[in-house]
């Protein structure tokens, strides 16, 4: 199993990740799961996919659609918090939409599954919606609650696929737009065959990219990204 | 202007802040004003200390550089005004709110099998006639089976016969919690006398009272009193409660007084009963085979095939394909794996020549003849597809060959399973292996 660090994915400082900013590619049926969220009753969802499928991103997106239907919604990221942060699942079910994050960085720890469990209860006894996103399917992780593995299981489950190349060029393109940078079909289709197959490293390698050409004052060419992956 | 303020303040925050923070801490906050202030409302206090630690300083200094007091900024734990949630009931829905009951969960859309008609049986016939003869009653088993289900179903139908009982239906964790919080307010006498006239007690999930010694304490006395007065007690519990570590002997002992059933994994018919039901209950016409599919392989609890039935549902749906067996095992690809391996190249590499019949050294060689070379490309083009190895990590791994090579095996793949029958069923074939 590839336990790759969560890497950043700024696309911009002042800017969050919407829907419509998710290239869906396979991945069209989960999306479409989500952005009913907000306008439907009780539910509760688990997505599950490598690092770079765009977990956060649909996540962080559901949050702000959300609060666009004038609903309030909160992130809770498990892989960034302490053990002391236990307290941060306590009595979210006052709100409309939760959505719990890396959900795998917490599972076989007893305190966090209880906690999680709990809140699940809650959130669904006030018909509230919760959306759960891991890196593992439920059934490989092991789970030291099994009545959190029930729950989880419960409502919608969805595998989100690595995106195939022509989806991930869209991707790229988008990117670089955001970056404001022009990038040629040639230094995509390298990216493409010589980048790392996670998206977010790619993207990352396309930032690194920019900044070297920035660096350098120069244009972004195959020879400029030869070297930048060589670099990485 | 103190309307205002917190609109302008937020567009300062945003051009100091990552979106991220913005969207995680800020965002989620409720926002009132009232006698000069303005009321940041955290939904818990894990949530309060973080902004009061990481961000009230800086939204005081804003107030401030916009002519507001410093102090009139406070964060705090609340909801302000918004109406509390409550989950979806039909029927007399203020009864079923007020005691904790979930109208969703009745006894004639419970599926009866072999597995759970003592407990169905049981769970009826003492909320026909509470505070007879099976007090308490106890209903035991592994998690998903409809232990919860039958506690409200009890519940409801209490409620029904007469509409003035106080029937208290709560989970394990929320008694303890109640309790918790009384006790620190100084009000335990009125949580005491709140429990203690309830003429139904339901309580979910009681094997998370273990290790929890005074909680134990006042459940005991609280059982007692209800027991004493003919008030109709329904525990439900994970398991048989005397194998409970961590629960007192004389609770245990007491549980026992009444009727304890325990409910155990559906069958297989009622498996697919479940099934049908719950898809006719949707609207949906479920195909018997894919029924059965699923029943197959999803044995130990009812939640699990609750969520593969919605999945499917939700898929068909959104994709406007019909529920096919094909469909279903795609979609449930995932939700139907009992045996989880891991995908690695070297996996994908053993079960391709299990399938072709060749050894893993012939696959790595560079031998080139068509009985090789084919199952080599497949080989390739799933590593491709189910891993995330880069193409050069991918050539690596098959002999140290060039990505340019990997990149042709996937193509030609790719081309040969639109146009021969063979390859398509080989690949489709070696995607279950690998997958399920």
């Amino acid at each position: 199993m590839l336990f790759s660090p969560q890497l950043p994915l700024q696309l911009e400082p002042h800017r969050d990740r919407r829907f419509e900013d998710f290239v869906a590619g396979p991945n069209a049926a989960a999306l479409a799961a989500l952005e009913r969220v907000p306008g439907q009753g009780e539910c509760s969802l688990f997505l599950h996919g490598a690092s770079g499928t765009g977990k956060t991103h649909l996540l962080r997106a559901l949050c702000l659609a959300t609060r666009d239907a004038g609903q309030t919604a909160f992130y809770v990221g498990l892989g960034r918090l302490p053990d002391e942060a236990l307290g941060s699942l306590r009595d979210l079910e006052g709100l409309d939409v939760i959505c719990v994050d890396d959900l795998h960085r917490v599972i076989g720890r007893l305190p966090w599954e209880e906690a999680l469990f709990h809140c699940f209860n809650r959130v669904r006894a006030v018909g509230g919606r919760l959306v759960v996103a891991s890196r593992e399917r439920r059934s490989a992780l092991s789970f030291a609650l099994p009545d959190l593995a029930s729950r989880l299981g419960w409502g919608l489950s969805f595998h989100l696929a690595p995106l195939p190349d022509a989806d991930k060029r869209e991707v790229l393109r988008r990117h670089a737009e955001l970056l404001g940078i022009d990038l040629p079909v040639p230094v995509q289709d390298y990216l493409l065959k010589h980048g790392h197959r996670n998206l977010g490293r790619l993207l990352l390698a396309l930032e690194r990219l920019q900044q070297a050409a920035f660096a350098d004052k120069r244009r972004i060419t195959v020879p400029l990204a030869r070297r930048v992956l060589n670099e990485a | 202007m103190s309307q205002n303020i917190w609109q302008l303040c937020l567009k300062h925050l945003e051009r100091e802040l990552p979106a991220e923070d913005i969207s995680t801490w800020i965002l989620p906050l409720q926002v009132t004003h009232s006698k000069g202030q303005t009321r940041l409302l955290a939904p818990n206090a894990y949530i309060r200390d973080h902004i009061s630690t990481h961000y009230l300083e800086r939204i005081r200094d804003i107030f401030e550089h916009l002519g507001e007091a410093r102090e009139s900024a406070v964060v705090e734990v609340g909801n302000g005004d918004r109406p509390t949630r409550r989950a979806p009931t039909s029927g007399p829905d203020e009864l079923l709110v007020s005691s904790g009951l979930d109208g969703r969960y009745r006894f004639d859309n419970f599926v009866r099998g072999k597995s759970n008609e003592l407990a169905l049986a049981a769970a009826q016939q003492v909320a026909q006639k509470p505070g007879g003869a099976y007090n308490p009653l106890l209903l035991y088993g592994g998690t998903g089976l409809g232990k919860t289900h039958l506690l409200h179903a009890a519940g409801i139908l209490i409620l029904e016969q007469s509409p003035t009982a106080k029937v208290l239906y709560l989970h394990s964790e929320r008694f303890v919690s109640e309790m918790i919080q009384s006790l620190r307010r100084g009000s335990i006498e009125s949580f005491k006398s709140h429990y203690r006239s309830a003429e139904a007690l339901l309580i979910d999930d009681i094997q998370f009272f273990a290790g929890k010694e005074r909680t134990q304490e006042e459940f005991f006395h609280t059982f007692n009193a209800l027991l004493e007065s003919k008030q109709q007690i329904i525990l439900t519990c994970d398991r048989y409660p005397k194998e409970v570590a961590g629960l007192e002997a004389r609770l245990r002992s007491r549980f026992g007084w009444g009727l304890t059933v325990a409910i155990e994994p559906p069958d297989f018919e009622t498996r697919v009963a479940i099934l049908l039901n719950k898809a006719q209950e949707r609207g949906v016409a479920l195909d018997e085979a894919v029924a059965y599919l699923i029943a197959r392989r999803m044995r130990s609890n009812v939640r699990d095939l609750e969520g593969a039935l919605n999945t499917l549902i939700a898929n068909a749906r959104f994709t406007g394909r019909d529920i096919s067996e094909a469909f279903a095992r795609e979609v449930l690809r995932d939700l139907l794996t009992i045996h989880d391996r891991l995908i690695t190249v070297e996996n994908i590499q053993k079960t391709v020549c299990e399938y072709y019949k060749l050894r893993v050294a012939e696959l790595l060689s560079r031998k080139r003849t068509r009985t090789i070379a084919r199952p080599r490309q497949m080989a390739m083009a799933l590593a491709k597809e189910l891993t995330e190895h880069s193409l050069p990590e991918i050539g690596d791994a098959f002999g140290g060959r060039d990505h340019t090579t990997v990149l042709h095996a996937c193509r030609r793949i790719e081309g040969l399973c639109e146009t021969d029958g063979r390859i398509r069923e080989d690949k489709a074939k070696l995607l279950r292996l690998l997958t399920t």
